[in-house]
């Protein structure tokens, strides 16, 4: 290889690499300036029959979830929702099923993933389980092309979040979907994130928290009162 | 569970892990004692003590103390919504102590005059939201036990809002003693939640 044809497989790697860093500059929230009202508006226009996709974690993820569904009343009729829970995850369904009785429009979708979260076997089986997971949220995410990625994906944690935000996250560094990421933070939380907040920080649109000093430690948490 | 009782107090400790140090303290002779002595319109305690195998095995320890030296009649049996059941009485107040109920906290809190938990969000949420009509007073002791949990954090932070009572096990007899039927401070309620933001919030994310 001669020094010329060296020096244009280079820059045009660097060109590439800068494209890139460009992009993800683009598209990380954490990386825009832009402010949104402390005080959020009230509208219903336009809203209507958009895609929501909203992850029941497990035990006390979902229960916060579910009580703040239950103060959105009626205007819970005005999504399309997509459920995501883990598998084996049996009171979550049951929870959501008693919340979904009382609507009206009956027009929303369980997805069942792959439980990441193992709490007490070995790590080579807890890294097996996780890549299963992910393999499992992948599929998901890829079957979600056709019928249309969402337009916002809801969670509260707990670490399940990760891999599918991160997944929603790659689509739309690729230009495939503009999902917005909305994390709540567990009302457990007072002065600190959560390992799964401090993760899904950089990738999510808005990050909600029910305490009001953990507002002020990280400038891009929200703080509205407690929510559930 | 319906029943002719006047008062009751409640206490609780979360269906996940159970937390033997608080209901030693609660299963105790002098406590019962000063629990009738103090608040003369309690007639019923009762004891939501976990679902683990453990602390059935738990129970009985603590149980064996009081029917061996005070000669306290324990009747057990296994119930289908409850669990593992133990009854008996002391000084005129009926104990019943269960394993765990999903609808126990929200249910039961509303006839109690105290509710003495452990610090988990879940079962303090329960016990407030259903604080509306009357006013119980909810003592929330800290389970120093467990590592990394932040209950000592979620005590203060609701503490001071004024909504519920914080300490740890050691000061739970005093804590009680203390304040009767809330004679110097009454506790404020906790203000409404917010959930509905979050609808708000969904919507701007998808107008913008």
């Amino acid at each position: 290889m001669n020094e010329n044809t060296f020096t244009v497989i280079i820059s045009t790697f660097l060109i590439l690499l800068l494209c890139v860093l460009v992009r993800l500059i683009i598209v990380l929230p954490a990386c825009n300036v832009k402010q949104f009202n402390k005080e959020p508006f009230t509208t219903n226009n336009n809203i209507k029959n958009t895609k929501l996709t909203i992850l029941l974690g497990s035990g006390g993820h979902t229960g916060e979830m579910i009580r703040i569904l239950e103060q959105w009343g009626d205007k819970l009729n005005n999504f399309n929702r997509q459920y995501v829970i883990s598998s084996g995850d049996s009171t979550s369904i049951h929870k959501l099923q008693k919340l979904e009785e009382t609507t009206d429009n009956k027009d929303y979708q369980i997805d069942i993933i792959h439980r990441a979260n193992n709490i007490g076997s070995n790590k080579l089986s807890s890294l097996i389980n996780t890549l299963i997971s992910f393999k499992s949220t992948f599929n998901h995410i890829i079957y979600q092309k056709w019928r249309g990625l969402p337009k916002v994906f809801l969670t509260n944690g707990p670490g399940t979040a990760i891999p599918i935000a991160y997944l929603l996250f790659i689509c739309k560094f690729l230009g495939v979907c503009d999902t917005k990421i909305i994390y709540i933070e567990s009302l457990a939380r007072v002065n600190d994130l959560s390992l799964t907040g401090f993760l899904i920080l950089p990738i999510s649109d808005r990050i909600i928290v029910q305490w009001e000093p953990l507002s002020k430690k990280y400038k891009r948490c929200e703080y509205h009162g407690i929510l559930i | 569970m319906t029943g002719n009782w006047k008062e009751q107090m409640l206490v609780t400790t979360g269906a996940t892990v159970s937390f033997p140090l608080l209901i030693e303290k609660i299963i105790d002779f002098k406590f019962i004692e000063m629990i009738s002595q103090k608040y003369k319109n309690i007639d019923r305690i009762l004891v939501q003590y976990g679902k683990p195998e453990t602390s059935v095995h738990m129970m009985h320890q603590i149980l064996d103390d009081l029917q061996k030296v005070k000669k306290v009649k324990v009747k057990e049996y296994d119930d289908e919504k409850y669990g593992i059941v133990f009854e008996f009485k002391i000084n005129e107040i009926l104990i019943k102590c269960v394993q765990y109920d999903n609808l126990l906290n929200e249910q039961y809190s509303k006839k109690c005059s105290i509710v003495i938990s452990h610090a988990g969000t879940g079962t303090i949420m329960d016990v407030l939201r259903s604080k509306s009509d009357n006013n119980i007073r909810l003592i929330v002791v800290v389970n120093e036990q467990l590592a990394d949990n932040h209950q000592k954090e979620i005590g203060d932070a609701f503490e001071s809002l004024g909504v519920l009572e914080c300490c740890t096990v050691n000061e739970v007899f005093d804590k009680v003693v203390s304040n009767v039927a809330g004679e110097n401070s009454e506790s404020k309620s906790l203000p409404a939640s917010r959930g509905a933001v979050v609808y708000n919030i969904v919507s701007e994310m998808i107008m913008s």
